[in-house]
């Protein structure tokens, strides 16, 4: 559990549905720039990244309730724009076997997205000045706090402590009409009750466990793949 | 949900011969759309488990054992009790709504894959995606295969040579590691290959090709009714409810 994907149904419609134009329109951005490049011979390396990624999402890292998801490898394989193909790629394919929601697709691609670029602008920054190895570990790690910190504030802009009322009048389709009590069969929203903090303290708590495994594994495959196939991984032979 | 998981559900999907799976993707897509939109509309609980019910009976009709398919679509439980934990109004109603919502959604999109092939619902999505996406969409999809068997062979090697022991975390992660590392550079030798035989192939920078979106009108309007039933409900519940 080093990533949680979101699920349907948990965050207004405002916010899924601007998460998902957002992603489009990076989606395409990326296309765009993809197709400019050597994007066919680019394709395969492309494919295989991001089966690398679900397939590492189903090996248990010990303690078993953790996997590594390995946005950050793609990052620094792929790029910036055919790592956000790869990641939207993953999210798509994820939440047609029901692990994150359909509706949500283009939520979980900006917070993917983000640990993804993240990795990949840390990791040119640290590499002037470390190993390939420990730079990929130190970028993986501080990049999963980036998408975690994204994850907050996607879940933040759904809770009630931030003044976005305006938003869920305009888009509530007829919500708020059920009085809820003990014996109600309509439920409240579930958003209008969270506590972004209690969220927070949660996502931290658990995930903090997952950043380092998924810092000490990326470092440890990019050291690995920096002595056998140095130009994977943008390092220089030998090192 | 794993590669091993993707290739229960390709069987599923590849092998059955019921009136489901002879059914053309893009109703099954509409048909999923609609629980998806019904399970996030409603408000009203005793609702969802009519729409859980009705997706496993669509699951039973298509001979794809229920029970397996609801296991592979209960993973937004790890979210949605994260989420209800920071959420909880000390009503029974958010959990009931918000579990209600995630695993009706989640199983009628399983639904979906795991009755029709892979690439007749690529194909419809290839439709709507960038060109090189849907291309992407498809190779990937293969390529998890590729590697599901590679990976096992390298845990398995990895296993006989002790490499993974509960007692010894530390020891166990950095042969993980090796093992992801070995597996990583395996996927982009074979990478390179793939593209070689795609060339040899005549790849033209066009991989998926048109799938029929449509089967017969006996096939397709059976999903296409219960999702719109399923959909009216929803909104009927909402609003006079």
């Amino acid at each position: 559990m080093t990533h949680l994907h979101l699920p349907d149904g948990v965050l207004p419609f405002w916010l899924w549905a601007g998460g998902f134009a957002f992603a489009a329109a990076l989606i395409a951005l990326g296309a765009r720039v993809a197709s400019g490049t050597d994007f066919r011979r680019r394709l395969p390396v492309l494919s295989m990244t991001a089966a690398l990624m679900i397939v590492a999402m189903s090996i248990p890292v010990i303690p078993a309730i953790y996997h590594v998801q390995l946005a950050g490898l793609a990052g620094i394989i792929l790029g910036p724009s055919l790592g956000l193909i790869a990641v939207f790629i993953v999210n798509l394919l994820l939440a047609l076997v029901g692990h994150g929601g359909i509706t949500v697709v283009g939520l979980n691609t900006l917070i993917l997205s983000s640990e993804m670029f993240a990795t990949w602008a840390l990791y040119k920054l640290f590499k002037r000045a470390l190993a390939p190895g420990a730079a990929a570990g130190a970028a993986a790690f501080l990049a999963m706090a980036v998408g975690a910190g994204v994850m907050l504030t996607v879940i933040a802009l759904a809770s009630p402590q931030v003044g976005l009322a305006h938003l869920r009048e305009v888009t509530s389709f007829g919500e708020h009409r059920h009085q809820v009590h003990a014996g109600s069969l309509y439920a409240a929203l579930p958003y209008e009750s969270l506590s972004v903090r209690r969220f927070a303290i949660l996502v931290v708590g658990l995930g903090s466990i997952g950043w380092v495994l998924e810092g000490v594994v990326t470092g440890l495959m990019v050291r690995f793949a920096a002595r056998v196939k140095p130009d994977l991984v943008g390092a220089e032979a030998g090192t | 949900m794993s590669g091993l998981d993707l290739a229960i559900v390709d069987y599923w999907a590849t092998s059955g011969r019921s009136i489901i799976h002879r059914a053309g993707p893009a109703c099954k897509v509409i048909m999923a759309g609609c629980f998806v939109a019904a399970a996030i509309v409603t408000e009203y609980l005793p609702l969802l488990p009519v729409l859980y019910l009705a997706v496993v009976g669509v699951l039973a009709a298509a001979r794809v054992p229920p029970l397996k398919v609801m296991a592979l679509a209960a993973y937004p439980l790890v979210f949605v009790a994260l989420f209800v934990v920071s959420a909880w109004n000390g009503t029974w109603q958010m959990p009931a709504l918000v579990f209600g919502r995630a695993l009706t959604a989640s199983l009628a999109l399983v639904a979906v894959l795991a009755t029709t092939p892979y690439h007749r619902v690529f194909g419809l999505l290839s439709r709507v995606l960038p060109r090189i996406v849907g291309e992407a969409l498809f190779l990937t999809y293969r390529s998890v295969f590729i590697l599901v068997d590679m990976a096992g062979g390298l845990v398995t090697a990895t296993r006989v040579r002790s490499g993974l022991r509960l007692r010894h975390p530390v020891t166990n992660l950095r042969n993980l590691s090796l093992a992801l590392g070995k597996l990583l550079i395996h996927a982009m030798d074979r990478s390179e290959r793939q593209y070689d035989i795609m060339v040899v192939r005549g790849y033209s920078g066009n991989i998926a090709g048109p799938a029929r979106a449509w089967n017969s009108a006996a096939t397709d309007a059976g999903p296409i009714i219960l999702g719109a039933a399923a959909l009216a409900a929803a909104i009927i519940t909402r609003w006079t409810g």
